[in-house]
């Protein structure tokens, strides 16, 4: 066989089996590599039943409620199978509102509540002009979050 | 093949003289008018207001970062195989306009982040694969450089540049296959964009802008980098003579 | 002039827009100057330089051949 051959073969098989290997990494880690949670995922893995996790999910329609202190909030974060409460004190993204996705990380006390230390806002990958949204609405062809993705994905 | 015909120097030098000044015209438009329609005509987004404006200096930073990677992969492949010449330089010259275009996507990125998700920086799948990609082209760089023999320099970057090039899809698919806070694709994805094509015009002439920003500063290396060999044949000429 | 304020405000992002902008330009630009610079004194050098030894002419009528410049 040439060199030629010869270094096409090693070059080739190289990349092959480093790129195998990754795969079987990952995919080993891949309950690490996550970043968050799902309400499901914490019921389900037992990676998520750790005491300081991320939960993600949609902020569920109708479950956000101003505490009267006026710094506290609270909602439910679900992935439209479970859902968890969550209470936080602290300034909310501004992107953060009911039906969007939402990252938060904390701790689920011992009332099941996820008490949270910081909340981040997730949107998807939809970009229009605000006239677009607003006649996509007014014809009820809007889907939000929550219809346009796989819930798995939160 | 068409590459064997490129191994000339001459006339590769005559190919890029004569392609510069389109490259040229072409880069300055094309950003002039991705520019002025991303900042002055585009509408702003029904949910990111104005800051969407970011995404015409970020996304074409970030589809930047993996092309030149992707390059500079391809450029080993020849180079470690086929001994091509011009690989080698064509993979040194590229290296540090992705690493910057890779550092532009990072911060712009985190320029967005912060009024959008609420934070800088966070440690998920994409933008921790982009930040690794980052150190394969510092890496790549360092390389380079750190053999007295050239030739050997280029060789192990050449090595490492394949040996990471498997981050490339991971970077492209980390928004699917884990959970990430960054969103998925709107552009290159199944079922086409997912952006407005007021959005999208100004988008596609910034990454072609982009693209061709980075062939004419490649051409300008590499034909840089030839003349720079030739002096250096001068100089053991020279050293010959004496 | 009210218009103008508007557009660098931004809708209140202009604190992480123009910011996003002004550094890739300022790198963008700095690429294009380095690239040019180098490329104008190896010009420069070469030129100084081209009466140093008779010109070897070869096959392809370059000056060196490929395998110089890849090994050097």
């Amino acid at each position: 066989m040439t060199r030629k051959r010869r270094r096409m073969y090693i070059v080739f098989s190289g990349m092959l089996t480093l790129g195998a290997a990754t795969a079987l990494i990952l995919t080993a880690f891949s309950d690490n590599i996550v970043l968050f949670c799902s309400p499901t995922d914490i019921q389900n893995k037992a990676t998520c039943a750790k005491a300081d996790i991320r939960l993600g999910g949609l902020v569920e329609e109708e479950s956000l409620d101003r505490g009267a202190d006026g710094v506290t909030v609270s909602f439910r974060v679900t992935d439209l199978s479970n859902s968890i409460p969550v209470t936080y004190k602290g300034i909310l993204p501004d992107l953060f509102r009911e039906g969007q996705g939402v990252v938060t990380e904390g701790t689920i006390n011992a009332q099941g509540v996820f008490v949270a230390r910081e909340v981040l806002a997730k949107h998807d990958e939809n970009y229009m002009p605000k006239e677009v949204s607003d006649a996509l609405k007014a014809t009820g062809n809007w889907h939000e979050d929550a219809q346009t993705k796989d819930a798995d994905a939160y | 093949m068409a590459f064997d015909y490129f191994a000339n120097p001459a006339r590769f030098l005559r190919l890029a003289n004569a392609v510069l000044p389109w490259c040229v015209g072409a880069t300055v438009i094309l950003l002039a008018s991705g520019l002025y329609l991303g900042l002055f005509v585009a509408p702003a987004d029904y949910q990111q207001g104005e800051s969407v404006r970011i995404m015409y200096v970020h996304v074409p930073a970030a589809w930047m970062a993996m092309f030149v990677y992707t390059n500079i992969a391809i450029a080993s492949i020849l180079s470690l195989i086929w001994r091509h010449p011009l690989a080698d330089l064509a993979a040194s010259a590229s290296a540090p306009i992705g690493a910057a275009f890779t550092f532009l996507a990072l911060v712009t990125g985190s320029l967005w982040g912060k009024p959008m998700w609420g934070t800088w920086w966070v440690w998920d799948a994409r933008l921790t694969s982009v930040l690794i990609l980052f150190f394969l082209y510092l890496g790549h760089m360092a390389l380079t450089h750190a053999f007295d023999n050239p030739a050997r320099g280029a060789k192990a970057a050449a090595v490492l540049a394949l040996v990471g090039f498997v981050n490339v899809p991971i970077i492209k698919f980390s928004v699917d296959w884990w959970n990430t806070l960054h969103q998925p694709a709107s552009v290159f994805r199944a079922g086409g964009p997912t952006i407005h094509p007021d959005m999208l015009w100004p988008l596609i002439a910034m990454g072609l802008g982009y693209t061709l920003f980075y062939i004419t500063l490649l051409l300008l290396r590499i034909k840089s980098d030839l003349i720079g060999a030739r002096l250096r044949t001068l100089d053991s000429l020279r050293q010959d003579a004496a | 002039m009210d218009a103008f304020r508007t557009f660098i405000d931004m809708g209140s992002y202009g604190d992480y827009v123009w910011p996003s902008y002004g550094l890739t330009v300022v790198i963008m630009a700095w690429l294009v100057m380095s690239t040019l610079r180098r490329l104008r004194a190896r010009e420069q050098e070469l030129a100084r330089r081209q009466g140093e030894f008779p010109a070897r002419r070869n096959r392809g009528g370059a000056i060196d051949t490929p395998k110089d410049a890849a090994s050097s």
